[in-house]
């Protein structure tokens, strides 16, 4: 039997695999594997948008990578990755903000085919989410969007057991009632 | 809109739920990491500058600003080049044999590495490599990638570039011999479009009832430069009689192709009871083939994993 699938030889060309780098971190591709989907899912529950948000989780890989006390445990990674997520993000969303209140500053016209990506979405809760702090976000979203039990969340957060209950629940209420008082204040129609 | 103040949760559910369904990454989002990775352990080691006042990196930043404008302004004209720097190929090429770790694979394309017994000088398959993404439990010989290898439920793929197609794969000394499907089925836009004709893979005796559907799929592909350059390719499916016995076949073979090139080189690996998914890629030159099989006795979990490594294939076309 002949195959004509002829193997890459590795000697004639340089790879540039992670693993033949001078950092050896033989831990770290299968991490990115195991973590890359819940990372852009993160990523995107916070800017809303797919192709910054894919940037946002490479660019916070890369962040974790090169950081030399990256650790190489499953949920001490998902964490430091979590948090470089959460900051790229929030430094996207204010520098949005900052050009956005710029006159001069025209947005680009947006890809049409960006439209289709788009999802329907609560615009104001979206919103409401973000005034939220780093902390409660993050609670909120392990506990609501990836259904981790609080036990998990007190994990993940760093915090005695219980506490990401309180956490939740106080965002809960700050929620309630920005929307509430945002609600009164929307001209009704 | 109003919303009352105890939907709060079931809002954040349907958000969730929405998030959820939006957040498939892209095919490439994986091997854009691990570029990015590389590329940035590859970079020499920058030290982390010490705090400076505020007042003295506002004075840096205004000159910046102002000789940064000056260079702007002075490299304004187009340079016609719009792709970037090629993406560093972060797949692990697939060794000759072996088990193979959970991972992202290079499959290069066999005649464009220099061996003087295939080239591509008489028009071969204008790719430069497949990059496609393993799980666990897969392993690879002799271009075969599989998994529970010559037992029931084999699963398989392999990629071939063809010379032409039996007619009758188990009487194959003497049989006549077609082109592929897809040569020559372009309209005037180069779109793939699918037309009566004889002989192929479609008309292939002993593959199956006819007639056999034939499916315009598009594939991932990107060119050199890491853009994305998507190639159509046409699906068929094909099985082998359950109740044949390979070995009344000329030479004990079943026998679906030549190759390109290759005296002697046939696509034999073939069981009873067989059933093959076949793309003709549609790339310059010559298709590329890629035939995914399995048999009727393969495990739905090994089948998802067959499709999900098909459906993370990305063709580099150079």
């Amino acid at each position: 039997m002949l195959r004509l699938a002829r193997t890459y030889d590795s000697s004639q060309k340089g790879t540039g695999t992670v693993s033949e780098t001078p950092n050896k971190r033989s831990w770290f591709e299968p991490l990115v594997f195991a973590m890359e989907r819940p990372a852009f899912a993160f990523a995107l529950m916070l800017v809303r948008d797919r192709s910054t948000a894919e940037e946002i989780v490479q660019e916070a890989f890369a962040r974790v990578w090169v950081s030399p006390k990256t650790p190489p445990e499953e949920v001490e990674f998902r964490r430091w990755l979590y948090r470089a997520i959460t900051n790229l993000a929030n430094d996207h969303l204010r520098r949005q903000a900052r050009f956005a209140r710029l006159r001069f500053w025209l947005a680009p016209p947006k890809n049409p085919l960006d439209v289709i990506d788009r999802w329907v979405e609560d615009e104001e809760l979206v919103q409401t989410l973000r005034r939220l702090s780093r902390r409660e976000q993050l609670a909120v979203y392990l506990f609501y969007y990836e259904d981790r039990p609080f036990e998990d969340v007190d994990r993940f957060l760093g915090t005695r057991p219980g506490t990401a209950r309180k956490v939740v629940s106080r965002a809960l209420q700050k929620l309630r009632t920005r929307l509430s008082v945002d609600a009164v204040e929307e001209p009704s129609t | 809109m109003m919303h009352a103040k105890d939907d709060l949760e079931a809002r954040m559910r349907r958000d969730a739920d929405a998030v959820r369904r939006a957040a498939q990454p892209g095919a490439t989002l994986h091997h854009h990491i691990m570029a990015r990775v590389t590329s940035t352990a590859l970079a020499p080691p920058t030290a982390w500058p010490s705090r400076l006042p505020a007042q003295a990196l506002l004075a840096v930043a205004l000159v910046v600003a102002v000789v940064g404008g000056v260079l702007v302004a002075n490299h304004l004209a187009p340079t016609g080049a719009t792709h970037g720097r090629p993406p560093a190929r972060s797949p692990v090429p697939l060794p000759s044999a072996g088990a193979l770790a959970p991972g992202i694979y290079f499959l290069d394309n066999p005649y464009l590495g220099g061996n003087p017994a295939l080239t591509c000088v008489g028009g071969c398959s204008g790719y430069r490599g497949i990059i496609f993404t393993l799980p666990a439990g897969w392993a690879t010989s002799n271009g075969l990638v599989y998994k529970h290898k010559g037992q029931p439920g084999e699963v398989a793929f392999s990629v071939w570039t063809v010379d032409q197609v039996y007619a009758d794969p188990c009487h194959w000394q003497g049989s006549a011999l077609s082109q592929l499907d897809i040569n020559d089925s372009h309209a005037a836009s180069g779109a793939l479009i699918v037309q009566p004709h004889d002989g192929g893979l479609v008309n292939q005796a002993l593959r199956g009832a006819g007639p056999r559907g034939q499916t315009i799929v598009t594939l991932r592909g990107v060119d050199g430069s890491g853009l994305s350059w998507p190639p159509n390719a046409l699906r068929i499916d094909l099985s082998v009689p359950a109740t044949l016995d390979i070995a009344t076949c000329d030479k004990g073979q079943f026998r679906s192709w030549t190759v390109w090139e290759v005296p002697d080189g046939a696509n034999s690996h073939h069981v009873s009871g067989q059933l093959d998914t076949i793309y003709e890629v549609d790339v310059d030159r010559r298709p590329l083939v890629i035939d995914a099989s399995h048999m009727p006795q393969t495990s739905e979990a090994d089948l998802a994993e067959l499709q999900s490594i098909l459906a993370s294939m990305i063709i580099d076309r150079g």
